[in-house]
């Protein structure tokens, strides 16, 4: 019914797959019947195909690699004994991966809203590698549950455009009018209440005689109310496990037990195969949990877990285990199988489960002796801290200072609020704590809460632009770290110290952030090592080198992928956006921004892709800019982080430069920062608000302007536009550029339509204007004619010179460049052209007709 | 949800092939701009087929831009807009 266009795009799939895998991704609202699409699709499939099919259960923590054992007998023998001892994450993944390989295989992933950590980056993992078999993997979620900070959905995103993509939608008035023909009903009724949902229209048109139910689940308990209560009560229970049950566990609690399922599958409300039941449709499951009043709750979940305890001897499930001591409210059991559970989970790196099986843990925490409670609340903080629920991770640590007994507890228990403090950005809270923690810990012997607290005091020091400061808790820290063997406080301490040193134009400092990447790197710790290579990208970033930090950070995004580390990788996202709008590659920015903007990240990280997301948009000229830009800046209010205040000014000044901003305001803040101590050893940041300033006729910032900005206050414009681009920084060398005397300025506005940056040219011509330039042409796009490949007259005179045959060194001489300048200009000249040699941008420049040398310049 | 005006440039002219392979293009086409929520209205395309003008309702124009980008269709400029017709402020 109405799902051929769906299905004949899956058989496409299939039909293709003999070239190269695919993955589809299907989606769709509960009950629009993403299932029966694919039993249709199955049953259509060639018999060359294996098909393997897991699902996710709606189990309030779901187990790593929950769906897995779905297939465990369909699965080879290695493979199955590495998902069942809950080997870890890389010998699944591979052990799959080979299985995709060596057949024909379709596997389906279905309800993946519901997956685990571990499951999610089992699809992440295939689904970049699917390509290369001969395989399809399709997984299915509901999009209604799916929402922008779902973990699916970065998932999603990883994917990319290669992904098949299919909606499965609602009915249609004729879809409604078909499946209703010969009955009693309206169809125009039946689709405004069920909202062409086909499991709601079935139910309707299955059990006529209940008029129109106005929702799914009156619909349902509707028809289970046609029951015996004693079989309603059987139905609860097995709701009530997601997964469903047996039928000789169910045997136990009666007689008629067998009968009461009889009814429940004749009403189509239940089916049962191979003496297992499980209700017919999810929606039929959350309808009847819902009826389950709460003290029948109880004593059924009490039910499911003694018949869960008496089977579990093998391998229990803690996951399941916990669940139902939780719903059953036994609170022993409920500490003991979800702390078990808690560890099961975070062993195999499914860090969410694990912090909510710690959660549920704490709720009993009244029957958890001391050390236990202790331990738990430290584990939990930890937990949360690595899915960067950071404000609950610090509530966790904060409750362990409260309940520690005597000072030194208390200063250990602090060390580790203040660490949790720290990466919730709270500055003056995290401080206090370690301060605090110092004080005691000082006069023990050397111990991890020590090195952790001087770290931290070290790594605020930094924020605040304190770098002298920094670097004496670092190193302190460093050699405590030493001293007592924790290389993962040693790797975030120098990597402070060694970023500190290289702010203050100390060579040695870049030397100490390469080797906290490498001890980070070697000793496997995700996320310090994250940090430090962040902090390397970040070094080139502020020395004004975005295309070194590029480089960097590209590195940083695949460990951090490869590492699952997800926040650390969206924060690095976000920077590579940051670069990617300062680089002209706008296109390439626009995806990053995407897989950021929605996610939950630190603030840091917010204001970041707030203020590139504005940037952006109002260098465009694109609608709404003005109201994001004041979003942008709202966010950093009260934020006493020194960098963002900076990029929040630059915003300001570049937003009041394209008109989108008053111009007292952007004094005001400019005016404000200029007297903020930290600006005196911030360079870069003298740097960025030095051009921009110069762009409004501000004054100068004080002490000396480093950077393309210094030369351009000093009259040498040509220098500092050669230098902008030489850099990377295409906007500010066309504006620059716009700037000469004897400017070419169709060729900058041309460049300027080229990048798509029409913000920019309404920009450039209000400072025109101001200037008194005469003519300032409408930078249309006619210009980029004569020049298709859009390049700069700089690249057009550097290619004419390669098509006369002369070397980097011999370009260089005659355009009084340095060699490295130039060749910047021959590779941004062959990316412009999408060639790979020079030799093919001759080519292309001589048939063309652009070899000619630009008059005036080399003979 | 706002409704943007988009300006695309086709140096080498829009072509739409007739017949179901132009109707898989359009399906194609709207099957992608559904994943970013952006809605196709209609457009308008200059004689010489070189220039579209098209209405489109979406979330942002970053998602108008990124549905362009997946479509394979360049943009020039967004333009924010509202409707205005000649009976408007017609009363009665």
């Amino acid at each position: 019914m109405e799902r051929e266009e769906q299905l004949r795009t899956l058989q496409e799939v299939v039909a293709e797959s003999s070239g190269s895998g695919r993955v589809v991704l299907l989606s769709g609202e509960a009950g629009h019947g993403k299932t029966s699409l694919l039993e249709v699709f199955l049953d259509s499939l060639d018999h060359r195909y294996q098909v393997l099919l897991a699902a996710c259960e709606p189990l309030g923590i779901p187990a790593a690699f929950a769906p897995l054992f779905d297939l465990l007998d369909d699965l080879p023998g290695a493979l199955r004994e590495d998902i069942r001892s809950g080997a870890g994450r890389p010998a699944v993944y591979a052990g799959l991966l080979d299985l995709l390989k060596n057949d024909r295989v379709v596997l389906i992933l279905e309800d993946m809203h519901w997956a685990d950590e571990a499951t999610l980056g089992l699809i992440r993992y295939l689904g970049r590698r699917v390509e290369a078999t001969r395989s399809i993997l399709i997984i299915t979620y509901r999009s209604e549950e799916v929402d922008l900070t779902h973990p699916l959905r970065l998932v999603i995103a990883d994917l990319g455009p290669s992904a098949v993509r299919i909606d499965v939608p609602a009915l249609s008035l004729s879809g409604v009018t078909e499946m209703t023909k010969g009955l009693d009903l309206d169809p125009v009724r039946v689709l405004a209440t069920t909202l062409g949902s086909p499991f709601f229209v079935e139910e309707v048109v299955r059990h006529p005689e209940m008029r129109l139910p106005p929702t799914i689940e009156n619909a349902v308990l509707a028809n289970a109310a046609q029951l015996p209560d004693e079989a309603l009560e059987i139905l609860q229970m097995i709701a009530l496990s997601p997964e469903g049950l047996d039928l000789e566990v169910l045997a136990a609690y009666g007689p008629d037990t067998g009968a009461y399922v009889d009814m429940g599958v004749r009403r189509r409300l239940l089916v049962s195969s191979g003496g297992h039941v499980v209700c017919r449709h999810d929606l039929i499951r959350d309808s009847l949990l819902r009826s389950v009043p709460p003290v029948l709750g109880r004593s059924l979940h009490l039910r499911l877990l003694t018949a869960l305890e008496s089977r579990a001897a093998g391998s229990p499930d803690t996951s399941r285990l916990a669940y139902h001591s939780v719903g059953a409210g036994d609170a022993d059991k409920a500490v003991g199988y979800s702390l078990q559970a808690a560890r099961d989970a975070a062993s195999v790196g499914a860090h969410r489960q694990a912090a909510t099986h710690y959660s549920n843990a704490l709720e009993y925490s009244r029957v958890m002796v001391r050390e236990t409670l202790d331990e738990a609340l430290l584990q939990a903080a930890k937990e949360h801290s690595v899915i960067n629920a950071f404000a609950r991770a610090s509530e966790l640590a904060s409750q362990r200072v409260d309940l520690a007994a005597g000072n030194l507890e208390r200063a250990r228990a602090r060390a580790w609020l203040a660490f949790f403090r720290s990466r919730e950005n709270e500055l003056t809270a995290c401080r206090k704590e370690a301060l605090l923690a110092i004080d005691v810990l000082r006069s023990e012997p050397a111990s991890e809460e020590l090195a952790l607290s001087l770290a931290v005091v070290a790594w605020g020091e930094l924020v605040e632009g304190d770098k002298e400061a920094a670097i004496r808790y670092g190193d302190e820290a460093v050699a405590v770290a030493r001293e007592v063997g924790t290389p993962d406080v040693e790797v975030h301490a120098a990597t402070t110290a060694g970023t500190a040193r290289a702010l203050l134009r100390d060579p040695a400092g870049a030397h100490q952030v390469e080797e906290a990447v490498k001890l980070g790197i070697d000793r496997g710790l995700g996320e310090f090592a994250a940090r430090a290579l962040n902090n390397l990208g970040l070094l080139s970033l502020w020395r004004g080198r975005p295309r070194d930090a590029h480089t960097s950070f590209d590195r940083m995004i695949e460990y951090t992928m490869a590492h699952e580390l997800d926040a650390w990788y969206i924060a690095g996202i976000a920077t590579r956006a940051t670069l990617n709008v300062a680089m002209g590659l706008w296109d390439e920015a626009d995806k990053d921004l995407e897989v950021v903007l929605g996610q939950r990240t630190c603030r840091q990280t917010e204001i970041e892709t707030l203020i590139t997301a504005a940037t952006l948009r109002a260098r465009r000229g694109d609608p709404r800019a003005t109201q994001m830009i004041e979003e942008a800046l709202a966010s950093i209010e009260g934020f006493s982080d020194h960098e963002a205040k900076v990029t929040g000014c630059a915003l300001a000044l570049e937003a009041a430069w394209l008109g989108l901003l008053p111009i007292a305001e952007a004094r005001e803040r400019y005016a404000t920062l200029l007297s903020a101590p930290a600006l005196s050893t911030d360079s870069s940041g003298r740097g960025v608000l030095g051009y921009w300033a110069r762009r409004l006729d501000f004054d100068p910032p004080p002490g000396r302007i480093p950077g393309p900005a210094g030369p351009e206050w000093s009259g040498q414009l040509a220098e500092a536009a050669e230098s902008w681009e030489e850099r990377g920084f295409p906007i500010e060398a066309a504006v620059t550029r716009a700037m000469l005397p004897e400017a070419d300025l169709d060729s900058v506005f041309s460049e300027l339509f080229r990048l798509g940056a029409e913000g920019v040219i309404r920009g450039l011509r209000r400072e025109l204007q101001r200037r008194g330039v005469k003519r300032v042409p409408r930078g249309e796009r006619s210009a980029t004619r004569e020049n298709p490949a859009g390049l700069t007259p700089r690249q057009t005179e550097v290619l004419a010179l390669m098509t006369s045959g002369l070397s980097n060194a011999a370009i260089a001489q005659e355009l009084f460049i340095s060699e490295k300048t130039t060749s910047h200009h021959v590779s941004a000249v062959l990316t412009k052209l999408n060639v790979s040699s020079r030799l093919q941008a001759v080519v292309i420049a001589t048939a063309n007709g652009w070899s000619s040398p630009v008059p005036g310049r080399s003979s | 949800m706002p409704r943007y005006l988009v300006e695309r440039t086709f140096p080498d002219g829009l072509v739409v092939a007739p017949g179901p392979e132009g109707r898989k293009t359009l399906m194609s086409i709207i099957a992608c701009n559904s994943d970013r929520n952006v809605t196709w209205v209609h457009s308008y395309v200059s004689l010489d087929q070189r220039k579209t003008f098209c209405i489109y309702d979406g979330p942002s124009p970053e998602s108008v831009r990124l549905t362009a980008r997946s479509n394979g269709l360049p943009v020039d400029r967004i333009t924010e807009i509202s409707v205005l017709d000649p009976y408007a402020y017609h009363v009665g």
